[in-house]
């Protein structure tokens, strides 16, 4: 860790460069990369189940 | 202020799921409470080695993305960790030294990442490559796919180097926990599921 201090994200630093890593991925989405399907897949599954707290 | 290192497969799949047009799968979630800055009300830093992300650059290549839009979301993704709360620098990590006790050697940098960079909560979909010896793990939800294939869940405890411990969660249970406000402690994971024992 470079910096124990904790400090606010509020700064405008971070809210750029969060920007800029939004606008990057949209480009990316929009690019001709391929699709693991399966990833995709995995990545809809919902939690059918819970095993601790407040189980369904 | 907590410290969260993203498992590689969480930011692929996010991407995956961007390029689907889809808006609410469980790493499009993770990532967006991630660049929100705090979770639950509790800053929050992402902490990623270059190792992790030259890792990430090579599986979208592969997956023939353009690089110079590859380079320009790493750039911002390695601007988030330096300017989030902790100032988190990927320089300091330099990919840690894999774990042997793991079964895959970029998980074991993964987790040398995770520890040197004093994480709370490493998220990923590859749970089995971190529990094992020297690991508590605990039984936490069954989840069902698309498709209609279920799958145990569990998460994994680990003591760090620094006498702290680092909780390794599936993305679908982080999301889950957040969602119901859960506290993702070591203490609250202890408290609520029950340990998985060791084979």
């Amino acid at each position: 860790m470079a910096k124990a201090k904790s400090r606010s994200t509020s700064l405008p630093m971070f809210s750029l460069a969060r920007e800029r890593f939004e606008q990057a991925a949209a480009k990316l989405a929009a690019s001709d990369g391929k699709i693991d399907h399966d990833m995709l897949n995995a990545d809809e599954m919902v939690v059918v189940e819970t095993y601790g707290p407040a189980a369904t | 202020m907590i410290v969260v290192v993203p498992d590689i497969n969480v930011l692929v799949s996010k991407l995956y799921a961007d390029k689907a047009a889809k808006s609410s799968t469980i790493s499009q979630k993770v990532v967006l409470h991630l660049v929100s800055g705090s979770i639950n009300g509790e800053p929050v830093q992402i902490a990623m080695s270059f190792k992790m992300l030259d890792t990430y650059r090579e599986v979208l290549l592969r997956k023939e993305y353009p690089e110079a839009l590859v380079e320009e979301e790493i750039s911002a993704l390695v601007d988030m960790m330096k300017f989030g709360p902790a100032g988190f620098d990927p320089h300091i990590v330099l990919g840690g030294s894999p774990d042997p006790a793991l079964k895959d050697l970029e998980d074991g940098g993964v987790l040398a990442t995770a520890y040197a960079a004093h994480a709370g909560i490493l998220i990923t979909d590859n749970l089995k490559d971190f529990a094992g010896q020297d690991a508590e793990t605990y039984r936490t939800s069954r989840v069902q796919a698309p498709d209609g294939k279920t799958r145990e869940l569990y998460c994994v405890i680990r003591a760090r180097p620094d006498g702290r411990e680092l909780v390794i969660v599936h993305p679908a249970d982080f999301i889950s926990w957040i969602d119901r406000k859960f506290k993702i402690s070591p203490e609250a994971i202890r408290q609520a599921f029950a340990v998985i024992p060791q084979p």
